[in-house]
C-alpha cells in the first residue's frame, strides 16, 4: 500500500495543468484536515501568493493587464500557481508519507522514509529568513535533535489516506492527459 | 575547518536529518525564479559540505544519493535527463570532495572543498552534455564554470560560517 504514496508524488509532479495541480493541492489539504491533522491555512495562502508574486516579477507570455510599471502576464501567473501548488501539495503529501507505515526493504527505504519525515519537520515552525539564515537553520536542527520519526497510533489512524490520495491523484492525472479532448 | 573528535554513533539518523535539510533547501531554491534555466546557487549542497565534517566518508555517499533522489522529487525532475546530470555531478563532486578532505586533511578550508565540489560537478555535467547533445554543448563550459566558481565560493563561505557558529555542530563534540 505504501508504495502508492510514492506513485502519488510522481503523478502529482507530472500534472502539467496549473489549475488541476492547484485543485489537487487543495484536496491534499482537505484530506489532512479530514484526518484531524493540524492545518494552518493562512501560511499556505501566504506561501502561494508569495510564489505567484515572485513569478510575476519575471513576465513572459500574453499580457493580461498592467499594474503600474508591472506587466501581469498569463504564463507567469500560471507558472506561479503551478509552482506554489506543487510546493504546498508536496508538503501535504510528505506529511502523509511521514505518518504512513512504509515498508520499503533495506537501509535506503528507511533512510528515504525518515528523510521525508525530517523534511516535513523542516517545513513547519518558524520561517527561515535571509538575514538570519544560519541561526534559523541551526535552530531547526537543534529542535530536530530530540525528535524521532513518528510511528504507532497516528499511523494507524491515517493509514487509509494512502488509497484516497492515490485514487484522487490518479483521476486528476488522467484528466490532465485530456483523453477526451475537452 | 571544524574537526570532530569522534563521529556520531547514530549516523543514519544524521543522514536522514541532513537529507531532510537538503530537500528543504531545494524547496527554498525552487521558489527563487531563475533568469537562466538550470543555473542555480546550490544551497542544497550545504548539508553535503556539513556531512564532510560530521559523517564517516561512506555515509556521505549515502546522503548524496538521498539528496539527488529526494531533490529531484521536490523539483519534479526525477526520470528526466536533468536527474541524470544532477546525480552524476553530485556523485563525482562528492567523491572529489571526500578525496580532497582525506588527502589534504586540515590543510584545505571549507571554501576550497566547496570550490572543488562545484567545479568537478560542473565539469561532469559539461562532459555529459557534450556526450548527449553534441560538441556544441562545450561552448557552455566557460560561463558555467565561471558561475560555478562564484556559487561554489558563496556556498563555501556560508557553510564555513555555519560550522563556526552552529550550536548543533558544537553538540557533536560533547
Amino acid at each position: 500500500m505504501s508504495i502508492l504514496n510514492y506513485v502519488s508524488i510522481i503523478l502529482f509532479i507530472f500534472i502539467e495543468s496549473s489549475l488541476l495541480k492547484f485543485l489537487l493541492a487543495l484536496i491534499y489539504i482537505l484530506i489532512c484536515k479530514y484526518s484531524k491533522m493540524r492545518i494552518k491555512i493562512i501560511p499556505n495562502i501566504i506561501l502561494l501568493f508569495s510564489v505567484i508574486i515572485i513569478n510575476l516579477l519575471y513576465p513572459f507570455g500574453r499580457v493580461l493587464f498592467y499594474l503600474g510599471p508591472l506587466r501581469i502576464t498569463l504564463e507567469s501567473l500560471l507558472s506561479g500557481i503551478q509552482k506554489g501548488s506543487l510546493l504546498i501539495g508536496l508538503m501535504y503529501l510528505s506529511k502523509n508519507i511521514s505518518i504512513s507505515s512504509i515498508k520499503i526493504p533495506g537501509e535506503v527505504g528507511l533512510l528515504i522514509k525518515d528523510t521525508f519525515y525530517y523534511f516535513n519537520q523542516f517545513t513547519q515552525g518558524d520561517k527561515v529568513k535571509f538575514k538570519t539564515f544560519i541561526t534559523d537553520i541551526d535552530n531547526k536542527l537543534l529542535a530536530l535533535s530530540n525528535t524521532k520519526p513518528v510511528e504507532s497510533e497516528i499511523i494507524r489512524k491515517n493509514r487509509n489516506n494512502t488509497l484516497i490520495i492515490f485514487s484522487t491523484t490518479l483521476i486528476l492525472f488522467i484528466l490532465d492527459l485530456n483523453p477526451f479532448n475537452f | 575547518m571544524t574537526k570532530l573528535t569522534s563521529y556520531p554513533t547514530n549516523s543514519n539518523r544524521i543522514i536522514s536529518i541532513l537529507g531532510g535539510l537538503c530537500l528543504f533547501l531545494s524547496l527554498i531554491e525552487y521558489i527563487i525564479p531563475k533568469p537562466i534555466p538550470f543555473i542555480k546557487l546550490g544551497i542544497a549542497n550545504i548539508p553535503i559540505l556539513i556531512s564532510i565534517v560530521i559523517l564517516p566518508k561512506k555515509d556521505i555517499l549515502k546522503l548524496i544519493l538521498i539528496k539527488s533522489i529526494g531533490g529531484s522529487l521536490v523539483s519534479g525532475n526525477l526520470f528526466s535527463w536533468i536527474f541524470l546530470y544532477s546525480l552524476s555531478g553530485s556523485l563525482i563532486s562528492g567523491i572529489s570532495m571526500i578525496l580532497i578532505s582525506i588527502l589534504l586533511n586540515n590543510k584545505v578550508s571549507m571554501i576550497g572543498i566547496s570550490l572543488i565540489g562545484s567545479l568537478t560537478s560542473n565539469l561532469t555535467q559539461i562532459l555529459l552534455a557534450t556526450a548527449i547533445l553534441g560538441p556544441g554543448a562545450k561552448y557552455l563550459g566557460v560561463p558555467i564554470l565561471i558561475i560555478g566558481f562564484i556559487s561554489g565560493t558563496f556556498i563555501g563561505v556560508l557553510t564555513n560560517n555555519f560550522l563556526n557558529k552552529s550550536v548543533w555542530i558544537r553538540n557533536f563534540n560533547k
